[in-house]
């Protein structure tokens, strides 16, 4: 599980350590300033509590000077596939060949999984122009294990609502670890069908 | 902790002991090795004797220089509290032993690589990957390489342990040297510096020859970039015409760091101690003395 720190209406409560350090620093120095709409947001970490206190402090400051519609990052740059983060269709479907002359791609409406993030082979609806689609991940830009291929995007095949893919061919290469009868078992031969149009494994 | 460490502990824990305190007050199971039993462990005679066979020859043996850059991962690691002489040790055999059943050549971050990986899934059961070395990381038996390569308007990198055996051979198409030690930033410049042909023929250099550096100045793409390129100094990277805002230029002036270039503190402690990699060379020059008289006796 990822750690999370939640800012409460008086206490900061950390998942892993719940140590007074923090929640000095909290009473005296930051929550005073904080503004109340930022009470109660959840803030992903990367590392370490201290990470936390740091950033928070950092927060202080930009919460003084600058205004408070300013939305900023505090979490490092995990890029994990989640709800509403965009993807490109790598298969010849027309309505995935539109989005991509439009410069509109497609966004994740939901993964089925538990963990709610995408991982390579899960299945997910996605909002494409408009239109409600079910994809499945083929390919992430986030970081793999050994012998297992990173792209530089997010890349989805679409199929229908019967388990059939909406294009014809995959003129992109896919990662081998796919054809592990793993993804078949767990979606029911679904997969088979997008391994059988594709043309290239790396 | 495994069964070696708790039996040195407890050893040790009765040695210390002597008498003068009943074993009963002794906690039988530790969560962890006390720092000063395994450092009184590893003082002892017992620990500091080498190796009775290599004894008479390691004091004849020169390492040769190149040795320090053709074999990087038998050096001990360079942060200290990393370091255990018994595990680099082990990790040493177990890499000779992997090294008598592939060749693992000479290359550096730059040179264009193919592998071959055992995978069950393919027909073929094996899948061949040709790529841009972009980093070489860690030591002893966790090195890995990353390779890179631009197929059919895909990035893809692919990470590969050097020591696991599922690689079945590492073959150096173009060795070659880059400016940078690590080429991450390929990944936001022009698809055509990290695409490579598949069926690449490999270039051959000519014997005794120095390894060429490649001086290429890569031009950076149009941004959002996966991390601020411009601002980290790397040589192989054409100077960006980005304007900086006053924010901007004011972070980095704060984040730049001029003394860190004549910094010995840190150059000591990001380097190996001479005398560390003279000792873990000489058994990689021993071994494939041995290896080469095998091999001649076989002939």
């Amino acid at each position: 599980m990822r750690e999370h720190a939640y800012i409460d209406s008086n206490i900061i409560i950390l998942s892993h350590v719940s140590g007074e350090f923090y929640k000095i620093i909290f009473h005296s120095k930051i929550l005073n300033n904080i503004d109340i709409s930022r009470r109660g947001t959840m803030f992903p970490v990367s590392s370490t509590c201290m990470n936390i206190a740091n950033r928070l402090t950092k927060l202080t400051c930009l919460t003084s000077t600058f205004s408070h519609n300013k939305l900023f990052s505090t979490s490092q740059c995990l890029m994990e596939l989640r709800l509403r983060s965009r993807v490109r269709v790598i298969d010849n479907s027309p309505i995935g060949k539109a989005a991509a002359t439009a410069g509109k791609p497609g966004k994740i409406m939901h993964i089925y999984n538990v963990a709610a993030v995408g991982r390579i082979g899960d299945k997910v609806m996605i909002n494409i122009m408009g239109q409600k689609k079910k994809g499945y991940i083929v390919g992430c830009r986030q970081k793999q294990k050994t012998n297992v291929p990173r792209f530089d995007t997010n890349n989805v095949v679409l199929v229908e609502d019967s388990g059939t893919p909406t294009g014809t061919r995959i003129r992109h290469p896919l990662p081998s670890c796919l054809r592990h009868k793993k993804y078949g078992e767990k979606h029911s031969g679904e997969f088979t069908k997008i391994l059988s149009i594709a043309t290239k494994f790396v | 902790m495994n069964i070696i460490q708790k039996h040195i502990c407890r050893c040790l824990l009765q040695k210390c002991n002597s008498g003068n305190v009943p074993l009963s007050f002794v906690p039988a199971r530790q969560a962890t090795v006390l720092n000063w039993l395994l450092d009184k462990h590893r003082k002892s005679q017992l620990s500091q004797q080498p190796e009775k066979e290599d004894d008479i020859e390691q004091e004849t043996i020169m390492v040769p220089r190149d040795y320090k850059y053709l074999y990087p991962e038998f050096l001990p690691p360079t942060n200290y509290r990393h370091r255990d002489r018994i595990r680099e040790k082990l990790e040493r055999q177990d890499m000779f032993c992997r090294r008598t059943v592939i060749e693992v050549p000479e290359f550096y971050v730059g040179s264009i690589l193919a592998v071959n990986v055992a995978d069950i899934y393919a027909p073929s059961k094996n899948t061949r990957f040709v790529g841009l070395c972009i980093s070489r990381e860690n030591d002893g038996l966790r090195t890995n390489f990353i390779l890179r390569n631009h197929i059919d308007g895909n990035g893809i990198e692919i990470k590969y342990d050097m020591y696991s055996p599922l690689l079945q051979s590492i073959e150096v198409l173009k060795l070659e040297k880059r400016l940078d030690d690590e080429l991450f930033y390929l990944r936001d410049c022009p698809p055509e510096y990290s695409t490579i042909p598949f069926d690449m023929e490999p270039i051959h250099l000519p014997t005794g020859s120095a390894v060429p550096l490649n001086t290429i100045k890569v031009p950076l793409g149009p941004r959002p970039w996966d991390k601020k390129w411009d601002i980290k100094n790397f040589k192989g990277l054409q100077p960006s015409n980005r304007v900086l805002g006053k924010r901007a230029a004011t972070r980095l002036e704060r984040s730049a760091k001029p003394w860190e270039e004549h910094d010995l503190m840190k150059q000591y402690r990001e380097s190996v101690n001479d005398d560390d990699v003279e000792t873990a060379l000489k058994e990689v020059v021993l071994k494939t003395k041995k290896k080469n008289t095998k091999s001649q006796r076989r002939q």
